[in-house]
């Protein structure tokens, strides 16, 4: 419905105010008579001005009623423009309580960058003041080797590929140390009058990425001490490893140093004693090598490497414990195998866990043949695949229990074997599992993916 | 070397056998080596001379201590010395219980080694000459007559030739007679002599020990 059906009578005065409104800058004040629904005519005070200048023009006006102006006109004004302030100093308020006692850190950044405001969380959190950090930009106080990710990021909100972002980071502080950090970032459109501004929800993290941390290291060195106590158990069978070279080497010696007490040393004979004793050597320190690495403390570094060869190097290690314990052994290695990324030694580790389990389950059967297979192959979905086999009385009803850690069968283990190897085969990615063996014993299969560049 | 002493070594590591043999031969010993105690089964190595084995313990198919009753069962007498990668208490109280001459943990010292060897022949040197008194004492033996026999027996157990006369029913002379030829045949100096190789007929398998 137009304006103009509403006027009550004289239409040529609303025409005329409107014209005044659009013609000149000032105000237009005037009368109107309002038709009701019900056909009572309201007389009304007219205010109206221009609102755009430009095409198409716009221009307000406002009727109020006689009555209502003249009996509340004054009160009305004065209480509404109370109320609204009230209301907008409330919101004002209620909005700089929950920015300023935030638990969290809470920060405004102009597009360039450049803090516009901070709570104290956040202030507190990089032991800068607001102002301070007013003078600086988001990539001044982040650590360098996280600038590129979070440069990154930044720019895909700019293009519009997200709607914001989350990043674990490292702030500088302002007294040089570095605090971990999640932060959440969007990207607040502009408006009439106000630019577009970066809106950040920063959280300390520190404490959890420390406990993390100390987790991973206790993990770590729980792993190393598993480790120590699978070797105590193969001691002899290490010593063994290491005395037959040692042997070659002693006897070769000796047998020259008697010949040539007696003169009767041949260049050719030392020539042969001393190739054996190099060789022995060698043989000697590539034992102790290997244990050396087995028992050392280093963090996981995680290299494309052969299975295969784990497998060859632990039986190797296991050979005397096998012979012991009267267990044959039967290699079912498919060669060549696509390589996989991982800790040498941790992979050691879970073939030890596995052999000495498949050998210990099998040492108090009293039926022969006692015999462990050892398969490797990989699959047309990118895994490699190991199976270590015995033919031991079995899991029985324990198989969901195995992976606990604690739990044992065993007379003197620790229970953390198979819990430990559970968890290193899954931080390379893979998964181990346990099945029963036909006509009797286990397998434990363990499957790790294939390293980037063997699939292709 | 075609006589005199053999040793035969039986280890499954080559290089620990080949540095064994090495070392047995600086000593002018004759060595035959063996990689397991199958092998030297398979072969029955003649054993007319002085010999001994050197046995690792730890050896595929039967172990060392296998091997060892298993060679008492088959009636082969020959002195071991044990060579071990790592030798448990237990381990070596039933090897030298089995009668081994010497039990050593690798890597041992190369006189150790010698040494037990050079024991090891000797007590096998003592085994095959008592043997040969033995069979020669038995041959001996073989060549009296029933009755010489019967007189000797008696006389060992201390019976007085009118004593043994009255037994047999015939007389103290024809005793005097029967004693002096068997002595003779015996080849026995004295009444102690004969009672001593009537001890070792009558043990023989003492000649062991």
């Amino acid at each position: 419905m137009p304006l103009i059906a509403l006027i009550d009578g004289d239409t040529e005065r609303l025409t005329r105010y409107l014209s005044q409104c659009s013609r000149t800058s000032g105000r237009v004040r005037g009368r109107l008579s309002i038709r009701r629904s019900n056909y009572q005519p309201i007389r009304c005070k007219v205010f109206g001005g221009l609102l755009r200048e430009e095409q198409p023009r716009l221009v307000w006006l406002r009727l109020l009623p006689f009555n209502f102006v003249q009996s509340h006109s004054a009160t009305y004004d004065r209480c509404t423009k109370a109320r609204e302030k009230r209301t907008r100093q409330q919101d004002e308020q209620r909005w700089r309580t929950a920015f300023e006692d935030s638990a969290i850190g809470i920060t405004l950044a102009a597009f360039s960058g450049h803090f516009l405001a901070a709570n104290s969380v956040f202030q507190n959190m990089l032991g800068y003041t607001e102002s301070e950090l007013q003078g600086l930009t988001f990539l001044d106080i982040t650590y360098e080797d996280d600038r590129q990710t979070n440069l990154e990021l930044v720019n895909e909100l700019i293009e519009g590929k997200r709607q914001h972002f989350e990043i674990d980071k490292r702030y500088c502080r302002k007294d040089g140390t570095l605090v971990w950090a999640r932060a959440n970032v969007s990207l607040v459109p502009g408006t009439d009058g106000v630019a577009p501004f970066w809106f950040g929800i920063v959280e300390d993290i520190t404490a959890r990425r420390e406990a993390e941390h100390a987790l991973q290291m206790t993990r770590a060195e729980l792993a190393r001490v598993s480790r120590l106590t699978t070797l105590g158990e193969l001691a002899a069978s290490i010593a063994h490893e290491v005395n037959q070279p040692l042997t070659a080497v002693t006897n070769n010696s000796n047998a020259c140093l008697r010949l040539l007490a007696n003169g009767k040393l041949e260049p050719e004979v030392l020539r042969q004693a001393l190739e054996e004793i190099v060789t022995n050597a060698v043989r000697a320190s590539a034992v102790i090598a290997r244990i050396r690495a087995f028992i050392r403390k280093a963090p996981a570094e995680k290299v494309e490497l052969d299975i295969n060869e784990l497998i060859e190097e632990v039986l190797a290690l296991t050979g005397h414990e096998l012979y012991k314990n009267r267990v044959q052994v039967e290699c079912r290695l498919t060669k060549p195998l696509p390589q996989v990324v991982g800790d040498r030694v941790q992979l050691q580790q879970v073939l030890l866990n596995l052999i000495v389990n498949g050998v210990e389950a099998m040492s108090t059967m009293t039926t022969e043949p006692r015999l462990l297979r050892v398969q490797s192959q990989f699959d047309e979905s990118g895994n490699v695949l190991v199976a270590v086999c015995d033919s031991g009385s079995g899991l029985g009803l324990e198989v969901d229990r195995i992976f606990t850690p604690f739990f044992t069968t065993k007379t003197h283990g620790m229970g953390m074997g198979l819990a430990i190897s559970r968890s290193l085969v899954e931080d390379h990615g893979g998964w181990l599992w346990a099945t029963p063996n036909v006509p009797h014993g286990a397998v434990f299969h363990f499957k790790l993916p294939i390293a980037a560049r063997s699939r292709s | 070397m075609t006589s005199g002493p053999v040793v035969f070594v039986v280890d499954d590591d080559p290089a620990v056998r080949t540095s064994i043999k090495f070392l047995i031969s600086t000593v002018g010993l004759r060595v035959e080596s063996f990689e397991s105690a199958d092998t030297f089964l398979a072969k029955e190595p003649a054993l007319d001379e002085p010999s001994c084995l050197v046995l690792d313990v730890r050896l595929p198919g039967l172990s060392g201590l296998e091997f060892q009753r298993e060679l008492a069962a088959r009636n082969i007498r020959i002195p071991v010395v044990f060579v071990t990668g790592h030798g448990d208490i237990p381990m070596s109280v039933r090897a030298m219980k089995a009668g081994a001459v010497e039990f050593l943990t690798k890597p041992f010292r190369d006189e150790d080694l010698l040494d037990a060897i050079r024991i090891a022949l000797a007590r096998d040197r003592v085994w095959r000459e008592k043997d040969k008194e033995l069979t020669e004492l038995q041959q001996r033996f073989q060549s009296l007559t029933p009755r010489e026999r019967e007189v000797i027996s008696m006389v060992v157990s201390g019976m007085l030739n009118k004593q043994i006369a009255a037994q047999l029913g015939t007389a103290e002379n024809t005793v005097k007679v029967h004693r002096s030829r068997a002595m003779e045949k015996m080849c026995a100096q004295s009444l102690a002599d004969l009672v001593t190789m009537i001890q070792k007929l009558k043990s023989p398998s003492e000649k062991a020990s």
